[in-house]
């Protein structure tokens, strides 16, 4: 076995060794959530339970809310027992007794709505402007007497739940229907309101689908604090952990398909990158061109001076600060769009870049090789065309495909003028859900990835230019 | 062919001069430094033109100066009685006609060899592919290359490069070769067979102007010989003059370092 051999054996037995490691972290990990998913010691008493949800029951009506906290007064909630659910969960079921708030309104519902509608008028035809506020204060008192007058006295049984959550008190959670359950058909009433787009008054059909103050007036007479209760997640630690993501990479990317934003910023990146390296190649190949052709003859003057001062301007000043400028001050006021004005802002800007690279490509062609085409005849425009330019642009090709890919890069700044490239996806992303992580660990992702997928390509294409050297 | 055939010297010199230089002047940094100092030289049709000196005598210059690689500061060249140093001449075609071979060969390293010799033709003298790579092939097939059409430079020798370099300019049919020291870039054995290439081409006739360093060279090959020092022609005539008896002090100097 020779030195070589030996030293690969060794690498092998160390990777192996790290791999073995990281099996043995992964291992602890799931043990210590385990460890920790063991249920705590907290109990749950009908006691308790019939303390919490009392304290909730009166939080729930807010203080002008009369309708609201009469019904709350004559709601009372009994616990009938306490029993062990699944896993970190108790059952509590309660009997309860209450106001059929549902059939009231029901029953009066017309009533409502055309007394309202009616005051709204009024206060209109007076010359004020009505707001909900006004509506509610109307309103509410004409649901109060009608809550007071008739007896809508209910009762039934459901069931509540306490979750452990390895916390000190255990969570209470009451689902949307038992809610609406004990306190007579609420919820129900809320929403109906909030869907009801056509009302009847004096026989006569009014379309109130637009009017939201009108409807937020008389929703605001049911008013209770939102009770907005989820289901608490009684996994363990990790797989909250894991949820949590899975959520947040749902709430982010699956949900009304956001991944179509990323989908077109990729399309519109690549885009942009395409044709502004086309531009800029172009651009280059032309700047480049004059330089060495001013260098080699001393002609074209005048045409170098501007070369001159294009790539100094350009490489003299920020990106960003050159993409406002184009756009804002340029190209905005003469009504040219978003994205022709990032190519060509991009595209000024590699070519500035590129001709550079290619002016070095050309200078490192052997004078010897000029010298032999025009020594056959060719004149000086074709034996670069022939002779010089095949020979620089192979030089060069691993050069131009770098610049591919910061430009690739570089095109971020394109969301400013409000582009819809992929950083500009992540961005709109953030600005819907509210996350950080995601959309922008994703938008940094898909860069990397495209850049790691060129930078490959890039590779091949040098070795088989290499190999054709031999 | 073989090296023993002794060499025809062509007695030419009742024709017109092929090339005629005429106080060829080349000054650099604003009249500082002398290249050229005034040489003037008549080429006639069929001859060798060897022209030899120490390094820095201005014979390179002299002769790129003959197809304009070296735009000249003063005095005329009359390429077959047309001045090619006025500017309103076209100098790429008289170019066609002056076939140049470089001491580091310059063949383009991005072609084959075949298609380093069809180039010119086919793009100059609008020739057919068939018939520019058949005259290629021919002349390949003479220098003993013709296996080697399909390879690109960078897989042959220096002396294989070089005999590339020669046919790709006689692909152009030229009146006159220019030969720039064409042996010195190349390791010791690759230097004959690339002389025999040489050779044969000044016994097929071909107009010729060598700036060389073999001596064995313009000794047998060169129908005349031109000597030059500090930009300037200081001595010329038959191979036997030179050599066997010269008269400057200058040449002899010379002559005793590098015999």
């Amino acid at each position: 076995m020779n030195k070589l051999e030996i030293q690969k054996k060794k690498r092998r037995i160390i990777n192996l060794c790290l791999v073995g490691l990281c099996v043995l972290i992964l291992a602890g990990f799931i043990l210590a959530d385990q460890l920790a998913n063991r249920k705590t010691t907290v109990t749950v008493t009908a006691a308790t339970a019939q303390t919490q949800l009392t304290e909730l029951l009166e939080s729930l009506p807010t203080a002008v809310a009369k309708c609201s906290k009469y019904v709350v007064e004559h709601t009372g909630i009994e616990v009938l027992s306490v029993e062990d659910g699944v896993a970190r969960e108790f059952v509590v079921k309660v009997k309860y007794e209450t106001l059929d708030v549902a059939a009231m309104y029901e029953a009066n519902k017309e009533a409502i709505f055309s007394m309202a509608w009616e005051y709204a008028e009024g206060v209109k035809a007076a010359g004020k402007k009505v707001n909900a506020t006004l509506i509610q204060i109307q309103v509410q008192n004409f649901i109060l007497e009608k809550l007071q007058n008739e007896d809508w006295k209910k009762s039934g049984e459901c069931e509540i739940y306490f979750y452990d959550v390895r916390a000190e008190k255990p969570v209470m959670y009451i689902s949307d229907e038992a809610l609406n359950n004990l306190l007579g058909g609420y919820v129900a009433v809320k929403e109906d309101i909030k869907a009801t787009t056509e009302i009847t008054v004096d026989g006569e059909i009014i379309s109130i689908a637009s009017d939201n103050t009108f409807r937020n007036g008389i929703n605001q007479c049911f008013g209770l604090v939102n009770y907005d209760a989820e289901r608490p997640d009684t996994s363990s630690p990790l797989q909250q952990k894991w949820n949590g993501i899975k959520a947040d990479f749902h709430k982010n990317f699956i949900e009304q398909n956001r991944w179509l934003y990323i989908l077109e910023g990729i399309g519109n990146t690549l885009a942009l990158t395409g044709l502004s390296l086309l531009l800029g190649i172009f651009l280059g190949l032309l700047t480049a061109i004059v330089r060495v052709v001013f260098e080699k003859t001393g002609k074209l003057y005048y045409l170098d001076r501007i070369a001159r001062v294009y790539v100094s301007l350009i490489r003299g000043t920020p990106l960003m600060v050159q993409l406002l400028i184009i756009y804002f001050v340029l190209l905005l006021p003469i009504g040219i769009e978003k994205f022709p004005a990032a190519v060509l802002c991009f595209g000024l800007n590699s070519g500035a870049y590129v001709s550079e690279i290619i002016r070095g490509g050309i200078m490192s062609v052997d004078a010897g090789q000029t010298e032999a085409g025009r020594s056959l005849g060719f004149g000086y425009g074709a034996t670069m065309f022939h002779i010089v330019m095949p020979q620089a642009f192979k030089a060069v090709l691993p050069a131009l495909c770098n610049e591919f890919i910061s430009l690739l890069k570089e095109t971020s700044v394109a969301f400013y003028i409000g582009v819809a490239d992929l950083t500009r996806a992540g961005i709109k992303i953030r600005s819907i859900t509210y996350s950080n992580f995601m959309p922008l660990v994703a938008v940094a992702l898909v860069y990397l990835i495209m850049v790691l997928i060129l930078t490959k390509l890039v590779g091949v294409l040098e070795r088989r230019l290499r190999k054709s050297e031999r | 062919m073989s090296d023993k055939t002794p060499i025809k010297q062509n007695d030419t010199r009742e024709n017109q001069p092929v090339i005629r230089v005429c106080d060829l002047q080349k000054h650099y940094n604003d009249g500082s430094v002398h290249a050229l100092d005034g040489v003037s030289a008549e080429i006639y049709p069929g001859e060798v033109a060897v022209v030899i000196g120490p390094s820095g005598s201005g014979k390179s210059t002299f002769l790129r100066s003959l197809n304009l690689l070296e735009e000249p500061t003063g005095g005329q060249i009359f390429v077959n009685g047309v001045d090619i140093t006025d500017r309103r001449v076209n100098i790429n075609l008289h170019r066609q006609k002056m076939g140049m071979v470089f001491q580091h060969f310059n063949l383009f390293p991005h072609m084959t060899i075949l298609r380093n010799m069809t180039l010119a033709p086919m793009k100059l003298l609008k020739k057919s592919r068939e018939e520019a790579e058949a005259l290629a092939m021919e002349l390949l097939d003479k220098v003993g290359l013709a296996d080697r059409a399909y390879a690109y430079p960078s897989q042959l020798s220096g002396g294989q490069k070089q005999r590339v370099a020669i046919v790709r300019a006689l692909c152009m049919q030229p009146d006159v070769m220019l030969f720039d020291e064409p042996t010195s870039a190349l390791d010791p054995e690759m230097v004959g067979e690339v002389l025999e290439v040489m050779k044969s081409l000044a016994r097929d006739g071909m107009t010729m102007i060598v700036v060389t360093h073999e001596m064995g060279f313009a000794r047998e090959v060169g129908s005349r010989v031109i000597f030059m020092a500090e930009g300037r022609i200081i001595e010329e005539g038959t191979p036997e003059e030179i050599f066997g008896s010269p008269k400057s002090d200058r040449l002899q100097s010379f002559l005793a370092k590098v015999l």
